[in-house]
């Protein structure tokens, strides 16, 4: 009985040397793998080949925007090279051209020394929403180190971001003033207690004067509708929704429509219940607030037609009146005229009323000059100021009042409530805004500050060509497109439900 | 493959590599428009040297199916592929300005891609830790694809060893091969008492032969090395000193068996991530032409 012996030939011969060329499960396993694995992937893509469906290929999906045009490619993927009638080319690359046969696209600048392409700003096939929101870097790549073909830059030469080096608003640069010249104090305005209409205590607030345009002709808590609806009722008149063609209708309302910007205040809508203009204590009502020589023929109209109905009121023994010199009022006073006819009493009357609102009433707020003069220094109508009242102080850029209702008006015009200066300027400042523009990206608790919230690039103030379409719903949406060819198609469809089903 | 000082050149060019990459890739995205994407020049650039990287990694399975090219040593070609394959990931990312494929076939590309390179680097470290413990734990290694055919010998080796005990009928094949494994030693049936004879042949077809016959050792007692010295112990005191011998090299077999079974378990480890690696790979290169042309042409 012989024990077990293992030496390296007897386990040698315990092997067929050939084994290397037998297929084994594990090597006919793995080689079916390797065919399958590559196999499937190839009949799944080539299905969406045949399927003309060529979303699965693109790098990222369509932007909401872009998506009708569905899976036809080449309404915007076009062949960049055109021999006459032949389109030939490799690359189908978006140009501008294809972009532009659907968008108008009005130019930046007149002087810029780059024009980006549209597809390298509105970066299209990575699922963004909104394909105006654009990434800083495609404003920065020129506004990092702005530069013009001819001068000097007009604007701030090296911006990066909005956090950072985003440059003050230009009306707080450099001790700008408010060129208005309506004389408002705004800090008597908020002060509490203030006399309101009818001498009732009131406290104003901002929205009492400072409304959007579509809530302008909402009534004031404290007016008299009598008073207001009037004047408004007119303005609306005045302001047709579709200005050029009264006979369309306006634009769809949307919530934002009109609530952008804030109006510039009225008299009508924000002074006139409070700062009544009465000319003569034999009437109740006011002058029209309008160019002094309005006022004054309204002045000897009501006059002239009150003396024709009242002519007994010539003999009237006339009461003491102040006289006002440029809204100095003498300290005595002065011994009333006696009228002997009807157009003297107008012309004294004309002179006493005037006198008021010229150097009191209308004083108060405007700015009166004179171009001839009396030995008071003061004659004939005067010249009332432009009131120049800036609607937008920042005119390259956008902003909605109404994306901030939420937020008290306080909490961005921090120097209005102490303001007495018509020449402050109460706009808030940049680090107002960067308080919550700063999210870069956007993150929670950070609001977007991207360039395009606030800019646009394309100048559409300057645009003024008319549009000529040029595709149909069919083109662009494939249903008269190139036809598929039906063996392909079928192939297609079978090859897509066997794999993707 | 041991991951060893051999790598050192290749694991240093590989940083360098990245690290470049990864200057290239900081400024690049921070200048880019819309940040790094595949379809700008740098974003093309990035993908075209991720993709040749991973085609050089391909390749090295054509490598091996011709041995005799004279194209480098298949050694630093597994170099390569390990590294090369594994830098290509963090290409291939800044390629992509770190998006993990926001289209159907990009999306699947990145997830086979990750499968890939995950088992790859699996496959690496068990490539070098596996060999060695193989080594310690399995002293009877043999070719894996011989292993059925050698268990079978065992068998017989074992059916003739309790045939010299038992003197119980044993096929001339089976005798003609463990005589040419004995080196042509002629076996002699021992003279043995009824009782003898019955407790072994219990023994061997009740316990060891069960599982000489099968592929590992499931529900086999003796399949565990504890159970099987305490089953061979008893085994021994119940019979005389004489068998002793055969009782031994039955362990021994038994033994080998044991051992046999654990170098398919370890073997199916070593090698099974490949049955996902590989195909994948080849799946993914054939994507990423279909994808890189048409990037390119779109």
């Amino acid at each position: 009985m012989a024990g077990r012996k293992r030496t390296a030939k007897s386990l040698g011969q315990r092997h067929d040397f050939n084994y290397f060329k037998r297929w084994g499960r594990w090597r006919s396993t793995r080689t079916f793998l390797m065919i399958a694995f590559p196999a499937i992937a190839g009949f799944w893509l080539l299905g969406f080949a045949l399927h003309r469906d060529a979303e699965p290929f693109a790098t990222g999906p369509l932007s909401t925007s872009h998506s009708f045009t569905g899976k036809r490619c080449e309404t915007c993927h076009l062949p960049v090279l055109n021999a006459g009638f032949l389109k030939v080319g490799f690359r189908r690359h978006v140009t501008d051209s294809a972009c532009l046969s659907c968008h108008q696209a009005p130019a930046h600048q007149a002087l810029q020394t780059f024009t980006p392409s549209c597809a390298s700003c509105h970066i299209e096939h990575v699922g963004s929403q909104h394909l105006r929101q654009t990434a800083d870097e495609t404003c920065v790549q020129c506004h990092g180190d702005l530069k013009v073909r001819s001068g000097s830059p007009h604007y701030q030469v090296a911006i990066y971001n909005f956090d950072t080096r985003h440059p003050e608003f230009a009306p707080l640069r450099g001790g700008f003033r408010d060129p208005g010249t309506i004389k408002l104090n705004h800090a008597v305005h908020m002060r509490a207690g203030l006399l309101g209409p009818r001498s009732q205590p009131v406290q104003m607030q901002c929205q009492d004067c400072h409304r959007t345009p579509a809530d302008q002709v909402a009534p004031w808590k404290y007016g008299q509708p009598r008073v207001v609806d009037t004047v408004l009722r007119q303005q609306a008149t005045l302001q047709p929704d579709a200005p050029h063609n009264p006979g369309m209708p306006g634009e769809p309302i949307r919530p934002s429509a009109g609530r952008a910007y804030m109006a510039a205040p009225t008299y009508a809508s924000a002074c006139q219940n409070c700062h009544a203009l009465q000319f003569d204590g034999h009437f109740s009502d006011s002058v029209p607030h309008d160019k002094p020589q309005v006022v004054h023929d309204f002045i000897v109209s009501r006059l002239n037609e009150y003396i024709r109905q009242h002519p007994e009121a010539v003999h009237e023994s006339p009461r003491p009146v102040r006289v006002m010199f440029g809204g100095t009022i003498s300290r005595t006073p002065q011994t009333a005229r006696i009228a002997h006819s009807a157009e003297e009493w107008v012309r004294f009357h004309t002179e006493d009323a005037e006198n008021l609102l010229w150097h009191k009433t209308c004083q108060q707020c405007h700015t009166l000059t004179y171009r001839q003069s009396d030995q008071n220094g003061l004659m004939g109508l005067p010249d009332v100021a432009p009131s120049n009242i800036k609607p937008v102080w920042l005119p390259s850029a956008v902003f909605s009042h109404y994306a901030h209702t939420s937020i008290n008006c306080q909490s961005c015009h921090t120097k209005t409530i102490t303001s007495q200066e018509t020449s402050d300027v109460l706009i808030p400042s940049i680090t107002i805004c960067q308080q919550c523009h700063n999210g870069r990206p956007i993150k929670l608790g950070q609001s977007e500050n991207g360039c395009f919230l606030c800019h646009q690039y394309h100048d559409w103030k300057q645009h003024r060509e008319p549009f000529i379409p040029s595709h149909s719903i069919d083109q662009l949406r494939g249903a008269n497109g190139q036809p598929d060819s039906a063996p392909a198609k079928e192939l297609g469809v079978a090859v897509s439900e066997m794999f993707l089903r | 493959m041991l991951i060893d000082q051999t790598h050192r050149p290749w694991l240093w060019g590989s940083i360098v590599v990245l690290a470049i990459a990864t200057l290239v890739y900081i400024p690049y995205n921070h200048f880019t428009p819309g940040g790094a994407r595949g379809g700008t020049v740098i974003g093309i650039v990035y993908g075209v040297a991720g993709f040749a990287c991973m085609i050089f990694a391909g390749l090295l399975s054509l490598r091996k199916k011709f041995p005799v090219w004279r194209m480098g040593r298949t050694s630093t070609w597994m170099r390569g592929h390990l590294w090369l394959g594994l830098i290509s990931y963090p290409i291939i990312l800044f390629h992509s300005g770190f998006n993990f494929g926001k289209g159907t076939l990009t999306w699947w590309m990145m997830l086979i891609f990750t499968v890939v390179i995950v088992s790859g680097l699996l496959g690496a470290l068990l490539q070098h830790y596996m060999p060695k413990m193989m080594t310690e734990q399995v002293p009877y290694e043999t070719i894996y694809a011989e292993i059925p055919e050698i268990r079978k010998q065992l068998l017989d080796e074992a059916d003739i060893k309790v045939a010299e005990v038992t003197g119980s009928t044993v096929s001339e094949t089976a005798m003609a091969a463990t005589a040419g494994n004995s080196g042509g030693v002629v076996v002699t049936t021992l003279q043995m008492e009824d009782d003898v004879r019955n407790e072994l042949t219990r023994f061997y077809d009740n316990d060891l032969r069960p599982y000489l016959e099968q592929q590992g050792g499931k529900g086999c007692p003796i399949a565990d090395r504890t159970a099987s010295a305490t089953m061979f112990v008893n085994v021994r005191t119940r019979l005389p000193s004489a068998v002793h011998p055969v009782v031994a090299d039955l362990e021994s077999i038994c033994e080998e068996k044991r051992q046999l079974d654990h170098q398919m378990r370890m073997h199916r480890v070593l090698h099974g991530w490949l049955l996902i690696h590989l195909p994948l790979s080849l799946a993914l290169l054939l994507m990423g032409a279909v994808h890189a042309v048409i990037a390119l042409r779109y």
